[in-house]
């Protein structure tokens, strides 16, 4: 039953999807809106499943003194606090949004902006000439860097042969860049198709909590 | 007058295709590759079933190295984690990842190693519980199993980024497998899990991050290849069938592909292929 039940409803639904997207007179009915609704739904139930998750975590560590515990602390009364907020203010407060705003929006972008260090440190390990593909890859790297930064146009001129250094730039971009970037996306297309179909035909079961 | 004419045009209802159909590019080939892929799978699984054999699917050292990742792990005396970010329950990604979770979480649980698991979509968290839960249970070791290292984080880019690094300076985990979606975070993770001397394994099908994963981790699935974990891990024939039917398709893809190139070169006007693809 355990088993049975979710594989016939996953199966059923995929149906019901497949029709409603490929079917016009099921879209002229509004079908996909409703779908979606329900999802919408039992998304926001499902809500209560990850507050619930961090609280329980975080109340573990902070029971046990663990290391640290007091930044749990901190998680949950910002949590609980500006989810109060938002309920008495509405999400629309001045209040409300100042604290998105002015807080996580430059938070985040600090942490954006140091994507810029990592890139520098992973470049430097990937950049090791160790064997031919690695040599091509520094090679091409460099070539692109510096296409695209004004002493590029100085060794090499847009209006030379070729292109100049962004003429080639562009080929590598635009020919085997593309050309691998579609071949990965084709096989992709398979892959997910192919993982769609296990679960359609019921053979896939781990999201059930079983063996496949 | 003209404006009258747009806006009427404008309401018109559009005339499905084949009476029935959505009009939109591809419908009905999409709709065409839908079935002969279903049927292609459906005869592979069958064949499985009835014991023929299969042809085989190549070796992905990606996948034979997670057990090499816990091993090492469990020789380090630290945790392993594995983490996917923005994959809710109905991203195909998803289910991908629970098919390497349940492994992970199988050969954790067998050599007694700490499994550390941090989603950052609410509705993944729970079947991610269930999942290594399950795993756990599989290999005996139910005592072994702890609620409090599956971790949710909400998904938001920079401070989940943010969150994990963390994680990652404080547990140091031996092992980190990034499976799943991933966007610029992919970058700072893997780097961060390098830093720590953590060995890396990444599965991810968005082409403009797999270079950042090469840079940084030790083994990369690339596009298909990160589907394929439950179908591979779990050695059964019938699940390593939909892995042969979808190689059968990309054959039949690149058959069309070359069908396109040789129609192009005897009649470049024609767009034959174009014209066929977008029905």
């Amino acid at each position: 039953m355990r088993q049975q039940v979710p594989s016939i409803l996953t199966t059923v639904m995929a149906i019901i999807m497949f029709l409603v997207i490929m079917l016009q007179p099921l879209q002229d009915m509004g079908a996909e809106a409703s779908i979606n609704r329900w999802f919408q739904m039992l998304g926001t139930v499902a809500l209560f499943m990850g507050i619930w998750n961090l609280t329980r975590t975080h109340l573990t560590i902070i029971k046990k003194r663990r290391m640290n515990w007091i930044f749990s602390v901190w998680l949950l009364v910002v949590m609980y606090g500006y989810m109060l907020l938002g309920m008495i203010q509405g999400n629309e407060s001045t209040v409300y949004r100042w604290f998105y705003d002015a807080l996580i929006v430059p938070i985040s972008s600090t942490m954006f902006a140091m994507v810029a260090f990592y890139i520098v440190s992973g470049a430097y390990r990937a950049f090791r000439v160790r064997n031919v593909e690695a040599a091509i890859m520094m090679v091409c790297a460099v070539w692109v860097m510096l296409a695209n930064v004004p002493v590029g146009d100085l060794i090499w001129s847009p209006e030379g042969w070729l292109g100049g250094m962004q003429g080639i730039a562009n080929w590598l971009a635009k020919v085997p860049n593309s050309a691998v970037s579609r071949a990965i996306s084709v096989g992709t297309f398979f892959g997910a198709m192919s993982t769609q179909l296990r679960i359609f035909l019921g053979i896939e079961r781990r999201h059930l909590g079983m063996g496949a | 007058m003209l404006q009258t004419l747009i806006l009427a045009a404008e309401a018109a209802p559009v005339e499905p295709k084949l009476g029935i159909f959505v009009n939109v590019d591809g419908a009905i080939s999409g709709l065409i590759v839908s079935i002969f892929l279903t049927v292609l799978t459906y005869v592979m699984v069958n064949f499985a079933r009835a014991g023929r054999p299969l042809p085989e699917i190549r070796k992905l050292p990606g996948l034979d190295s997670i057990e090499e990742a816990v091993g090492r792990a469990t020789e380090m005396g630290r945790p392993v984690l594995l983490a996917n970010r923005s994959d809710g329950v109905s991203s195909v990604h998803s289910f991908a990842l629970w098919g390497y979770l349940a492994y992970v979480a199988n050969l954790c649980a067998m050599y007694d190693t700490r499994l550390i698991n941090i989603a950052g979509s609410y509705l993944s968290v729970a079947v991610n519980e269930e999942v290594i839960r399950q795993s756990y249970l599989e290999a005996g070791r139910p005592d072994a199993f702890n609620p409090e290292d599956i971790r949710y984080i909400p998904g938001d880019q920079w401070p989940w980024t943010a969150a994990v690094s963390g994680v990652l300076q404080r547990e140091q985990p031996a092992a980190c497998m990034w499976i799943g979606y991933w966007y610029a975070e992919s970058m700072v993770l893997a780097e961060v899990a390098a830093q720590i001397g953590a060995i890396q394994i990444a599965a991810t099908t968005n082409t403009v991050q797999i270079p950042f994963f090469i840079a940084s981790c030790d083994y990369v699935l690339i596009g298909e290849e990160e589907y394929a974990a439950s179908a591979y891990l779990s050695k059964e024939p019938v699940l390593t069938a939909t892995i042969v039917a979808a190689d059968i398709g990309k054959l039949v893809v690149i058959g069309i592909v070359l069908l396109g190139v040789i129609g192009q070169l005897i009649n470049p006007e024609a767009n034959f292929m174009d014209q066929l693809l977008r029905f």
